[in-house]
């Protein structure tokens, strides 16, 4: 139950059919980030660049507002964002409940992008030179992460040794003291 | 609202999505409390709405929808979830542990095959039927509702604890004692209402957060589950991908994969019945076209649901209707000034129908619903999950609602769906009208059969939902209720058998060991001796009566019916037995016979009115009908089912009253065909008519006797449809019943006229319960829908004519051909009504029951080769 609330007018000037609201709030959010970030790379526009500074945040506008095709309740940059949410943080998993936290990504951000955007061996072609780590991310079911290496010498001990072994540790925090 | 939140819900990514999962810190009855929330918890009971016609239905949503303004104000989520009906369970219910011990069998016992003792019996015979059970594989669909009591704060106390290592995370007595009460509070209108919940014991919470691990954990015996044995339920590691998620097990292997979808489009108008959006999901199967790996069998997804919603209270509901409202005006007057001149037809539209809702809400009329549905699909490997998920869009794709999997949010969708969590994703929400919630049918399903625990499962329910049915022939006498079951439906449908389950189960059944139970099968076939085989087989103590000349005069009117109706009943049991064109005038001399030696005599038999009306013949002309009615009763009762009736008395042989199954035969017995009209019966049938009736009396007099007295009673009549044939038949079957009921006898009435039962008032006033099996004929099928309180009209006869075939799925090439048996209706005592499958517990009691000719024949055969074997050995020996 939400009205789309469109804009009709700007500063006088008339819209015909309307402008979202949003969108042109976020228009123009993404257009200020873009400068700045222009800006501070590349100094102040000249004619030869205008098209960098207006081009990219204004197709973003254009299309991240246009309707997903895949849930026609989003906006692509609604979709847009998330992907870019699951490969930061959202792949991230839940342990327990949370009552532990995952102590480090398993899989590098570059076999993220891979999983998210394809299957881990179309990132193999691209950049052969991590084709081992996406192989392991394509075949989930191998755990990974060092392997370990478990067991050791077991030593058997009696009662009467454990008792006396027991009493020589006990001494010897007496000595210490 | 921080600069990331605002730049988020500008893109559309607002809500908590990345908020710590809910902290788990205690489960008790009814109550789930987090580290900041506390959920009541109540289990909805299923209820039988399969069957029920439209109006029928109509009022169940309507009772649905009052039950939903219980929870006005308050967060609350709906949980459909699968588990399994378990054989442990089901012997847990019986309480056979509960049962004495017996002495133990020893070697020499075995040996010389005698019978287990009752309790042992009973033991064996429930664990067989456990095993059966879980050799089904039932789904037990279990619905939860959660509704939030209240939110935790945090103490202070609690946080300087925590500060100085103090804290222990154990939630107080009288903070668990507080909840509790509220948590009751909360449930009583919900109680009273049609989902009949009550408090989710703390067992089922705990399975609802372990079973989402995947790790088997075992599953704490405790009233209030704290502490480590909480913190092991909810172990578990949940990796999201981005499609789907994969939950590993404890040695890092992948234990299942899943994929939460949610519902993002519903149509603007719903209809059921159709359109059930919850109860839908026990029926989805995979396509086999799907199938990615395996065989490619069609299997069921199992989908399963959380809906968080919340029914916001009429003030605050209207407030963000008007709020809607007014922008919408606002944009109708900013597109007004502008050049459009007019605003688009959606603004137009939506504000038309806000105004609509804003009326109707301050009318209280309606409820407004904001609600977030989940489906959760879970499967054992990719290529299963992928099928699964298939098949839940394009089962939601046909009733119109679009089901999308929730991409790069798996996270976000399968936290929301654990209890205690909150809604995380609320752009993907509804706000509706409460209907269209109603409308999921969350609660709707098949249920039949008594909710007695104790007592035994025969079958299980065919319909939307798979449950237990409990029948126990012997039960609605014990509460005082009508005795009779009757079995109707064509032959070879499974009615045979199953009333022999049903005997079986009267002697095996816990609750009936007590009282020791005595129960008779008459097998006019001369087929049921496999009951016998089976009953000793279990312990039970079996007699195979063949009824011969022995047992003359046993089925005489006098003996076998009361004082008050005697002389009827042997006035037309001997009507039945002459000739059609002597019986009309015979009857008002066989009254005055009757009725003069009933005031002669104090014992008054039968035969003395055939000896009387023969005296009479031999002085009477001949020609006269008194001359050939005595002759030709003399003659009839000389021999076969006549002596029987009208034969003297030898005084030879009685039946056994011990308690135990005795199976009566009455081999040569010329019965005529169903459906045969009366005048067309040779006299050897109407002989064999009459006999049988005098049999049902003859049972129902000796359920009576004293030594019967404080056993549980239990008759098994078949044929009964020859009996309901005529207008005196229907009386005396009538009469027998309540005779019956008068002295504690429980019968099983096995007919395959339905319409024939159906017109008996008296005797349909004495039915507690009845099996309809497949009818073919459209006024038999409207009278079993009569019969069993079903509306009658084109689906019900779709279902009874259904009865008899094979379940789509099961379908193949082979199987296409064959007759379903043992699948039915069954109305119950409280007169639910839903269909049932019978269950043969094991293959070896099928075959020993089985009374197919092929399968006599096959015993018959094992008997004679098992005796020259016997022989074989002697002779080695030897």
């Amino acid at each position: 139950m939400s009205v789309e609330t469109r804009q009709h007018e700007l500063f006088n000037v008339d819209l015909g059919e309307g402008v979202p609201r949003k969108a042109l709030v976020a228009g123009m959010v993404v257009m200020v980030a873009w400068w700045a970030l222009l800006g501070l790379v590349m100094g102040t526009p000249t004619a030869e660049t205008a098209t960098l500074w207006i081009l990219p945040p204004a197709l973003v506008t254009v299309f991240g507002w246009r309707e997903s095709e895949r849930n026609p309740r989003r906006r692509n940059i609604t979709e847009w964002v998330l992907a870019v949410r699951w490969i930061v943080t959202g792949h991230q998993p839940v342990i327990g409940l949370g009552r532990q936290t995952g102590t480090a990504h398993r899989r590098s951000v570059l076999v993220r992008v891979g999983d998210r955007f394809g299957n881990g061996d179309a990132l193999a072609l691209l950049m052969p030179w991590r084709a081992e780590e996406s192989m392991q991310a394509g075949r989930q079911e191998q755990p990974t992460g060092r392997a370990e290496r478990l067991g050791g010498r077991v030593q058997l001990v009696g009662t009467d040794t454990a008792a006396s072994m027991r009493a020589r540790q006990k001494k010897g925090k007496g000595k210490r003291r | 609202m921080s600069l990331v939140d605002r730049l988020g819900s500008l893109v559309g990514v607002s809500g908590p999505r990345g908020e710590a999962p809910p902290k788990y810190r205690a489960i008790a009855p009814g109550l789930i409390v987090t580290d900041t929330e506390v959920w009541g918890w109540y289990e909805v009971r299923t209820s039988n709405s399969d069957l029920k016609g439209e109006r029928g239905r109509d009022q169940e949503q309507d009772r649905s929808e009052h039950a939903l303004r219980a929870l006005v104000g308050r967060e609350c989520q709906i949980k459909v979830l699968w588990g399994e009906v378990s054989g442990e369970n089901y012997l847990r219910d019986l309480r056979v542990d509960d049962l004495p011990e017996a002495e133990p069998r020893t070697p020499k016992d075995e040996d010389e095959g005698r019978p287990f003792s009752g309790p042992e019996a009973a033991r064996e015979w429930a664990a067989i039927r456990a095993d059966s059970i879980d050799d089904f594989n039932l789904p037990d669909r279990r619905v939860l509702l959660g509704v939030k009591l209240a939110d935790r704060p945090q103490r202070t106390g609690e946080q300087a604890g925590r500060a100085l290592g103090l804290s222990t995370e154990r939630v107080s007595d009288a903070e668990m004692v507080r909840y509790s009460a509220l948590a009751h509070q909360v449930g009583g209108p919900l109680r009273a209402s049609l989902w009949r919940v009550r408090l989710a014991s703390s067992e089922v919470l705990a399975w609802s957060i372990t079973r989402e691990m995947h790790r088997g954990a075992v599953i704490p015996r405790e009233d209030t589950i704290q502490g480590a044995g909480l913190a092991r339920l909810a172990s578990g590691r949940f990796e999201p991908q981005s499609d789907h998620y994969t939950m590993r097990a404890s040695d890092g292997s992948v234990a299942a994969y899943g994929a939460v979808l949610a519902l993002t489009d519903f149509p603007e108008v719903m209809a059921t019945p159709g359109q059930e959006w919850l109860a839908l999901l026990g029926d989805i199967e995979t396509s086999p076209l799907d199938a990615a790996d395996g065989d490619g069998a069609p299997m069921f997804a199992r989908a399963e649901a959380s809906v968080r919603f919340v029914i916001p209270a009429a003030r605050a509901a209207r407030k963000q209707v008007s709020e809607a409202r007014k922008t919408a005006s606002e944009q109708s007057r900013s597109a007004a000034r502008g050049s459009v001149g007019e605003p688009e037809e959606t603004i137009t539209v939506a504000e038309a129908e806000l105004r609509g809702i804003e009326f109707a809400l301050s009318r209280r009329h309606t409820l407004l619903v904001n609600d977030h549905p989940r489906v959760i699909v879970t499967a054992a490997s990719r290529g299963e999950l992928e099928a699964k998920v298939t098949a839940v869009i394009g089962a939601y794709d046909e009733i119109g609602v679009t089901a999308a999997v929730m991409v790069d949010e798996q996270r976000e969708g399968w936290l929301e769906s654990l209890p205690g969590d909150r809604v995380r994703v609320p752009d993907l929400g509804h706000w509706r009208d409460s209907t269209a919630l109603v409308q999921s049918w969350f609660w709707g399903g098949s249920r039949v059969g008594s909710i007695d625990p104790r007592l035994p499962a025969v079958g299980y329910t065919t319909g939307s939902t798979a449950g237990l049915v409990r029948y126990l022939g012997t039960e609605s006498v014990r509460q005082s209720d009508a005795p009779v079951t009757v079995f109707l439906g064509r032959t070879r449908r499974g009615k045979t058998t199953a009333m022999q389950l049903a005997m079986l189960d009267a002697h095996l059944a816990p609750v009936n060991l007590a009282s020791d139970p005595w129960s008779i099968l008459v097998d006019t076939k001369g087929d049921a001796d496999g009951l016998v085989n089976a009953a000793r087989h279990y312990g039970i103590t079996a007699d195979l009566v063949r009824v011969g000349p022995e047992y003359a005069g046993a089925l005489c009117g006098f003996a076998t019916s009361d004082p008050e109706h005697a002389v009827d009943n042997v006035v037309s049991q001997l009507t039945l037995c002459l000739p059609r064109h002597l019986a009309e005038q015979a009857t008002s001399l066989l009254q005055r016979a009757t009725a003069s030696v009933r005031s002669a005599n104090t014992r008054p038999a039968t035969w003395q009115v055939v000896e009387s009306l023969s005296k009479l013949a031999e002085t009477a002309p001949s020609e006269s009908l008194t001359r050939e009615v005595g002759e030709t009763l003399a003659a009839i009762t000389s021999s076969g089912f006549g002596r029987l009736i009208g034969g003297k008395p030898t005084g030879a042989a009685g039946l056994p009253l011990r308690p135990g199954i005795t199976v009566l035969q009455l081999p040569d017995l010329r019965l005529p065909e169903a459906g045969t009209p009366e005048d067309r019966w040779t006299p050897a049938q109407r002989v064999s008519v009459a006999a049988l009736r005098g049999v049902l009396g003859w049972c129902t007099m000796l359920a009576g006797s004293r030594e019967l007295r404080a056993r549980a009673k239990l008759v098994a009549f078949p044929e009964v449809h020859l009996l309901t044939a005529t207008v005196d038949g229907r009386m005396y079957l009538t009469q027998a019943a309540r005779m019956g009921a008068a002295f504690g006898l429980s019968m099983l009435l096995d007919t395959q006229d339905v319409s024939g039962i159906a017109s008996l008032t008296g005797l349909a006033e004495g039915i507690s319960a009845v099996f309809g099996f497949a009818q073919q004929t459209e006024q038999e099928q409207d009278a079993l829908a009569k019969m069993l309180g079903l509306p009658v009209d084109e689906d019900t006869r779709a279902v009874i004519d259904s009865l008899d075939k094979q379940p789509a799925q099961d379908l193949d090439a082979s199987d296409a051909a064959t007759v379903r048996r043992g699948h039915c209706l069954y109305r119950d005592q409280s007169g639910q009504v839903a269909t049932m499958q019978w269950t043969v517990p094991s293959p070896e009691l099928r075959d020993l029951l089985d009374t197919s000719a092929a399968a006599t024949a096959a015993r018959i055969e094992d008997a004679r080769r098992q005796h020259e074997d016997g022989h074989d050995d002697e002779a080695e020996v030897a």
